[in-house]
């Protein structure tokens, strides 16, 4: 079930977008409002949830850290892994979202024969996240020849960076191939292993075949059943001016891909995928480990009534004073 | 120090505070302007919104084209990049549409022959959505009088003709004609 509902999600949103670009009338819906809804829902969820954790208590200073914390001059501390400034931080910070750099430390145990039990390191996940990643802000990027105009130099750049080996017309982009092969990998991940079986959820199949089968069809809209670009290009256009408009025979698959992204974009903010404005928010991670030289305190900390020293030699001076007691105030 | 307090019952912090407002800020305006770049991007470029404006051939005998506009439109690289390789690798002249018309599978004489001004037809597709040809990068540009690289023009030993075009397949592409690497 866990497996089977993703696959069903995606074949029906799949089905329902080709009904809507068969249907005469229904293409204004799929081609311009589901658009339109999904960027809204986009822009507004991530704003309202990111601000929403922006209000949450942060009881603890919890930094988790893999280095020597700053204390005593002579003792040398770990500036990036264990970061007492604000410089420190973003450093860390910078090398967790742009490298991936506690995906790497990723270490794996195994029991072996003996029996022994090993722990070692295991960076495939890393790689597939990583190829994964990249390959997919680059297809991103380039798409911005189909939403911009004129088209940015650096979006022609990239584009020839990325079809560096002009293989075949039109030609393939080296991104295709590693997205899809990332996608595959990071979803057999999760059959492969039992264990890692046992804690996956639809919510994390979901995504992965969601995104798999937005790259498919892109790939198939290129090299195999191509689509009239001009006209994609002649209604991205209209929507990013706010002058809809639908031009005449755009490909079927074209309203399956662009339907797709829709419920990608509306999906987003409800789902694990808010782990790319949650990386910036993660108090693990953007905490400097400054405990010892700035003091936390927990919000919901309940006002102590304490009883001061100063008080209690107040109400007890007299007394104090008659069995002799040293006293800080005569 | 900044002394926070807690609703328990929506589970965030009394009176709408917010911790590093001005770092949440930045990033959520960052965040947005980024993802709705197209939108300025394109309104503020208003005039350059041109769609492209092909020219279409209009003499009696250049009315048939070697396939329907409908598969040119979508698919006219492919029949290109055929057409490169039956006359390169296997030799073949000429191609026979659906309609039964025979075509000779030359770009310069063939294609330019209905549409030779290519900034009026080729180019307005191609630049609107940032197709990049690097046919270009070796082979001299039909009708602009510009040159190909040097590389070209030293494997491509026989004389231009008026229109431009050279007269036979660019010597790189013959060498690997199949007949001849027997
Ligand atoms: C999350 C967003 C998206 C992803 C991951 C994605 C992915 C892809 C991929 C992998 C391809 C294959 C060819 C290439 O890499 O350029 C592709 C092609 C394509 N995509 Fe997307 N896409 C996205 C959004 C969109 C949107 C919003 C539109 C249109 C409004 C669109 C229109 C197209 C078109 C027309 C092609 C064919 C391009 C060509 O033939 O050169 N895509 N897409």
């Amino acid at each position: 079930m866990i497996l089977l509902l993703p696959f069903l999600a995606i074949l029906v949103i799949i089905v329902v977008a080709l009904f809507g670009a068969a249907v005469p009338g229904l293409d204004f819906l799929f081609g311009v409002v589901f658009p339109y809804a999904a960027i809204t829902v986009f822009l507004l969820g991530i704003i309202y949830r990111v601000l929403k954790w922006a209000r949450s208590p942060v009881p603890f200073h919890i930094p988790t850290v893999t280095g020597q914390q700053k204390s005593l001059s002579w003792i040398k501390s770990s500036k990036i892994d264990s970061p007492h400034s604000s410089p420190g931080v973003v450093g860390r910070m910078a090398m967790e979202i742009l490298l991936f750099r506690s995906l790497f430390r990723n270490t794996k145990m195994e029991m072996k024969s003996g029996p022994k039990l090993v722990y070692g390191s295991s960076k495939y996940l890393w790689l597939g996240a990583i190829v994964f990643h990249y390959s997919m802000l680059v297809i991103v990027l380039r798409h911005l020849r189909l939403f911009m105009q004129p088209i940015p130099q650096f979006v022609l750049a990239l584009q020839n960076v990325d079809g560096f080996f002009q293989v075949g017309l039109p030609g393939i982009y080296v991104t295709d191939g590693l997205i899809v092969a990332a996608l595959l990998f990071l979803f057999l991940r999760r059959l492969y292993d039992s264990r890692l079986r046992y804690i996956s959820l639809a919510s994390d199949y979901f995504p992965l075949l969601l995104i798999l089968s937005i790259a498919v069809t892109g790939i198939l809209m290129r090299y195999f059943l191509r689509v009239d670009i001009v006209s994609v290009k002649e209604l991205a256009i209209g929507l990013f001016t706010f002058h809809p408009f639908i031009p005449r025979d755009v490909g079927v698959l074209f309203y399956a891909h662009l339907f797709l992204v829709c419920v990608l974009l509306a999906y987003f903010p409800f789902s694990k995928l808010m782990h790319m404005p949650g990386i910036f928010l993660s108090p693990t991670r953007n905490l400097a480990n400054n405990s010892r030289m700035k003091r936390h305190v927990n919000p919901w900390n309940h006002p102590v009534r304490v009883h001061t020293y100063e008080e209690y030699e107040d109400e007890f001076r007299d007394r104090m004073k008659a069995a002799g007691l040293p006293l800080d105030k005569e | 120090m900044l002394q926070y307090s807690f609703n328990s019952y929506t589970g965030t912090l009394k009176d709408g505070m917010m911790y590093d407002t001005g770092k949440i800020v930045t990033g959520l305006v960052v965040f947005a302007a980024l993802f709705t770049s197209p939108f300025w991007y394109n309104l503020s470029n208003g005039k350059a919104l041109k769609r492209p404006d092909i020219v279409l051939p209009t003499a009696p005998n250049e009315q048939q084209c070697c396939a329907d506009s409908e598969y040119m439109r979508c698919d006219h690289m492919v029949m290109l990049d055929e057409w490169r390789f039956a006359v390169v690798r296997d030799g073949q002249t000429y191609y026979t549409s659906s309609t039964g018309r025979k075509f000779e599978m030359r770009f310069t004489k063939t294609c330019l022959g209905c549409h030779p001004n290519t900034s009026q037809f080729c180019d307005q597709c191609h630049n609107y959505i940032g197709v990049n040809l690097y046919c270009w990068d070796c082979h001299n540009k039909p009708n602009t009088g510009s040159e190909g690289s040097r590389v070209a023009q030293i494997l491509n030993p026989e004389p231009e003709n008026q229109d431009g075009a050279s007269r036979s397949p660019v010597f790189l592409h013959r060498t690997i004609r199949r007949d001849r690497i027997k």
